[in-house]
């Protein structure tokens, strides 16, 4: 009796969130501008961390519903808002979410003090892609996951972000057989039947355009074939140009392919009862293409720049003419970025002038197999080629690069395969490399365009370079570091504008934060915030 | 000597009528005596239980037992002495026995003169009226012994409690509701009559629970040094009830130890008190008394923000105390304990 007493007295198990720590695995975390959130997968929720001038973290919880399976963070839309999109679907031995739906995406906007927006979904989709603008986004079935014994692929969810209250418009392909691989949204383009925004869907086969306006229209497929043979083809990205502002019957599209020698370029023409139709031109540019990008060169003219590295050689192509222009390279690159933008104002991302819409673009190009990158002036492309590119050697190959924000739009960073990484002027045409020291660097640009940020993951050294002087500074946090990132502060008034937020999941989870504007001794002082994830 | 007890007139009456009209007031005088006699065979148990039992009841019977009970009984033998209640046997066949109605709290028994009085209406195998009459009289006074509390003077406990905590912000630092401690206290005796002991002292306990609590370790310890007021009625020699309350001051430690927190830990001094209700078992012992209680009362400690912070800290890093809420490590709880009375 008595040992039945003490055992009344002490039972009632606390609450499961104490038992779960905040993750199994890898920390899923998302930047923001002024936040950061990540997953706490042992109490299913989603915490903001944002910091105070003071350096104090606030974290504030969003719970989740069911089992989390796919989410995204969308680029500023118009208004500057980024979001958090959240995709879950019903957890283990449950048939539906509490609201009778089978999967829901859920809306987080960490600036906005409003309450996540939810929306039921009629069926789980794992597959999330983003509108670069932040105004789209687009969910579909992702491997065998769809949401039920029978799936087809070819069902899209299409979210409207852009408004109040987001608008779920489910869309079926028109399908001849493929299944979507990769999803693009085109900017806004200016078509016979007016401004425009089209999803381009490449499945294994085809290519699909999806009209974004209001009133739904039929797809347009474009079948892909090299016009020789009968082999199918497997689309390996698109690019895509508006033409000229004033024309619009000029928007293009280059799809390249996996598997063929050919970009197939597609001209949205009129088209009756329609807002376009397809005209359809196949160019060989005598070897797989590794990158294609539309560009201008002399005198503004648009061309289709195709990188064929097993040709050590990039093809020039007249869209209208289909006459083409080869220009031998130093390496076999495979990646081609434009810079002009960068290079406008000088780096300062200052706006082009309105006659800069057509001058020549200048493209970066490099590959991860060579050390080495390549400016390539496409004013003098056409006419004289071998004067066009100008080499820049490096000590390694490199992985990608690193768009750095302005003041210094003119910069990336180059991040090495090995243990070095780079700084990149592309307006003096300079590269100063830096040494870590150790392989595994993981490279961040910051918010304020002042600084990149260097670490370790698994180790406690954080590396601050300043991209105007070039000076590292190093600071020993005493903490394993995870993942950094540089934030605008909560209340910026007072104290710090900018914060540093290293990241230590090791055990519970917990942050060091630093001053990332300060200089001198007051570089390294920091406030450390243990256990973000006790609260409720 | 049966022509003792029949009248003339009833000479002619038969056998069976004869016998029934004798037995009848022997069954009346037996019934009477069964219940008169059942709570002293309760506290026949007693005696056998507690050694001293015999002597409390000697003394509890008071001024108005003993006038009953025969004055000039001598001492009782060592049989009684060891508390054991030996039951009068019926006088053997031939003894002289008192005539009916005679007044044996007088002494006045006749061949008896340093025969203790039986203690126990000891009724049975059939005696005659006359015999149930003069038992029934002479133990008609103790009926029921009234049993003591313990005589120590001094008092020490040990003891385990377990307290129901149900503060939220308990929750880091145990899989369970309960805060388990160790009890030790020690007391004298300010105060004692037949049936009820008054002890003042102190009492000290401590206990700890450890969890963990998301990927770090929780770590609550807690220590108390109070002044203790405890009381003791005795329903029986064996089974009293207990009382006890207790203040004092709690001095209680959280921890919280991580991989990435380092070590956070808040000490505080809080008051507190306590009181408990129960029952206690006495065991007896050569010169000491042993006692076995449960009880179950409330804990009371006031809230106290939970708010961990670093150890040491330093110029170039501070640490933002991590906040739990308010805690309070008061509650309902019961306690066993086992007390030494010497």
């Amino acid at each position: 009796l008595v040992l039945a007493l003490v055992a009344a007295l002490g039972c009632g198990e606390r609450d499961a969130f104490w038992n779960s720590p905040p993750s199994s695995g890898k920390l899923k975390t998302w930047a923001f501008p002024d936040a950061v959130a990540l997953f706490d997968e042992g109490a299913n929720r989603i915490a903001v961390l944002k910091v105070k001038s003071d350096l104090t973290v606030a974290p504030t919880f969003v719970p989740v519903e069911g089992t989390l399976v796919a989410s995204a963070v969308t680029p500023p839309d118009a208004q500057g808002l980024r979001r958090l999109l959240l995709v879950t679907e019903p957890g283990p031995g449950a048939a539906t979410l509490a609201d009778g739906s089978s999967a829901r995406l859920t809306i987080v906007e960490p600036k906005a003090t409003v309450a996540p927006i939810a929306l039921p979904l009629s069926r789980p989709l794992r597959g999330l892609a983003i509108d670069p603008e932040g105004a789209w986004a687009v969910l579909h079935a992702e491997g065998t996951s769809g949401g039920g014994l029978v799936v087809n692929p070819n069902e899209l969810i299409l979210v409207k972000l852009d408004q109040e209250v987001p608008e779920v418009r489910p869309h079926t392909l028109r399908s001849f057989g493929g299944k979507p691989q990769r999803f693009t949204f085109t900017p806004m383009l200016q078509l016979p039947g007016g401004p425009r925004r089209l999803l381009v869907v490449e499945t294994e086969k085809d290519v699909a355009l999806v009209n974004l306006k209001e009133a739904p229209e039929p797809d347009l497929t474009v079948q892909l074939t090299n016009g020789v043979d009968t082999r199918t083809l497997s689309p390996a990205g698109v690019v895509f140009t508006d033409g000229q502002a004033a024309v619009n019957d000029d928007a293009r599209l280059a799809i390249r392919l996996k598997n063929d020698a050919s970009v197939v370029l597609v001209q949205l023409v009129p088209s009756p009862g329609r807002d376009y139709g397809a005209a359809i031109n196949v160019v060989d540019v005598g070897g797989v293409p590794d990158d294609v990008a539309f560009v201008h060169t002399d005198g503004g003219a648009l061309a289709l720049a195709a990188l064929v590295s097993s040709r050590s050689a990039a093809v020039l192509v007249d869209p209208v003419t289909s006459v083409k222009v080869e220009v031998a390279l130093p390496t076999p690159f495979t990646h081609l970025a434009l810079v002009t933008s960068a290079l406008a104002g000088g780096g300062t991302g200052a706006a082009p002038s309105p006659g800069d819409a057509n001058e020549p673009d200048i493209a970066l190009l490099w590959s991860p197999s060579a050390p080495s990158v390549s400016f390539w002036a496409l004013g003098q492309a056409v006419g004289k080629p071998y004067r066009s590119l100008e080499n820049v050697q490096l000590t390694d190959a490199i992985n990608g690069l690193i768009d750095l924000p302005r003041p210094h739009l003119d910069r990336k960073l180059l991040a090495g395969r090995g243990q070095d990484f780079y700084l990149l002027d592309l307006t003096a045409r300079t590269v100063d490399p830096f040494l870590s020291g150790t392989s595994g660097t993981t490279l961040r640009a910051g918010l304020s365009g002042q600084w990149a940020w260097a670490f370790l993951p698994s180790h406690d050294t954080l590396a601050r370079l300043d991209l105007t002087t070039k000076h590292p500074d190093t600071v020993t946090l005493g903490r394993s570091i995870d993942d950094v990132f540089e934030i605008a502060t909560d209340d910026a008034v007072a104290g710090a504008s900018h914060a540093l937020l290293a990241l230590h999941a090791a055990g519970d989870l917990s942050a060091t934060v630093l001053d990332a504007d300060a200089t001198g001794s007051a570089w390294g002082t920091r406030q450390v915030t243990t256990s973000l994830l006790l609260g409720r | 000597m049966s022509e003792r007890f029949f009248p003339p007139e009833n000479e002619g009456e038969t056998i069976m009528r004869r016998t029934c009209r004798r037995a009848a007031p022997a069954s009346a005088c037996l019934g009477l005596a069964l219940i008169l006699a059942l709570p002293a065979f309760v506290g026949a148990e007693v005696a056998l239980a507690a050694p001293g039992a015999v002597e409390g009841r000697a003394a509890a019977a008071g001024p108005g037992a003993r006038e009953i009970s025969a004055p000039d009984v001598p001492p009782e033998p060592s049989s009684s002495a060891a508390g054991v209640d030996v039951p009068v046997a019926a006088p053997a066949e031939g003894t002289p026995l008192p005539p009916a109605g005679a007044d044996s709290a007088a002494g006045s028994v006749p061949g008896w003169p340093h025969r203790p009085p039986p203690r126990h209406p000891w009724v049975g195998f059939g005696p005659s009226a006359d015999q149930t009459s003069y038992v029934v009289e002479r133990n008609a006074v103790p009926k029921r012994p009234v049993p003591r509390v313990p005589g120590g003077l001094f008092v020490t406990a040990v003891g385990l409690r377990s307290t129901r905590v149900s503060s939220t912000s308990y929750q880091p630092f145990s899989e369970n509701k309960a805060f388990a401690e160790v009890e030790i206290d020690a007391g004298v005796r300010v105060f004692r009559d037949e049936t009820k002991a008054f002890y003042l002292g102190l009492a000290g306990g401590w206990g700890m629970t450890e969890a963990p609590a998301r990927g770090a370790t929780a770590h609550l310890e807690a220590a108390r040094a109070e002044l203790l007021a405890q009381g003791a009625y005795a329903f029986r020699s064996f089974l009293m009830a207990i009382g006890r309350v207790s203040a004092g001051a709690l001095w209680r430690d959280a921890r919280l130890v991580g991989e990435a927190v380092g070590n956070l830990e808040q000490k505080v001094w809080l008051p507190q008190g306590a009181a408990y209700l129960g029952l206690a078992a006495r065991v007896p012992a050569s010169r000491v008394d042993l006692l076995f209680s449960v009880e179950g009362g409330y804990a009371f400690v006031p809230n106290r923000r939970l708010r961990l912070g670093p150890e040491t800290t330093s110029l170039r890093e501070s640490t933002t105390p991590v906040d739990l809420g308010d805690l309070s490590l008061g509650g309902p709880g019961v306690a066993l304990r086992a007390a030494l009375l010497f």
